[in-house]
């Protein structure tokens, strides 16, 4: 009797998973971006990619601070040095998002 | 002659240290703020390799 419900749950938990859409393939899919700020944008309007955006930069925000605090620098700071590291290290194809503002793919 | 002179008077070590009319000063500041910048680099190649963050 118990398995099935075992086996049911378990089955859920990978279909939401497999459902729940990661930031690789976000990046991927052209749907988010890089900023120049050090957070991610969303290129393309898609309310699953931009709830996925918000809980990244989220987290970008808490190390950002983290580190700010350790070495006495300003959030913005770290997060704009942070920026130009993920641009030059973002893969050919992901967003990127240029000087002016403007989208553009690497 | 005039020549051996010339070259022994200029290997002479003869030092002259002629005090300076302003104070020194010495700007430490590159050195710290590019200290900082290593470091902040290293922490954020950490972060880079988080596939949930970048």
């Amino acid at each position: 009797m118990k398995l099935p419900i075992i086996a049911l749950l378990t089955g859920l938990l990978m279909s939401v998973n497999a459902y729940a859409m990661t930031l690789q393939q976000a990046k991927t899919q052209g749907l988010v971006g890089e900023q120049t700020n050090g957070y991610l944008g969303l290129v393309v309007n898609n309310s699953e990619a931009k709830t996925l955006m918000l809980q990244v930069n989220n987290k970008r925000k808490q190390h950002y601070q983290k580190i700010a605090k350790k070495n006495k620098l300003s959030t913005a700071d770290v997060a704009n040095r942070a920026a130009k590291k993920a641009i030059a290290a973002a893969d050919k194809n992901h967003y990127i998002q240029t000087a002016a503002g403007k989208w553009q793919q690497k | 002659m005039c020549a051996s002179t010339l070259m022994i008077s200029a290997c002479s070590p003869t030092v002259k240290i002629a005090p300076p009319d302003k104070p020194i000063e010495i700007n430490l500041n590159v050195k710290i703020e590019h200290e900082i910048i290593i470091k902040i680099d290293k922490e954020l190649d950490i972060l880079l390799e988080d596939d949930e963050l970048f």
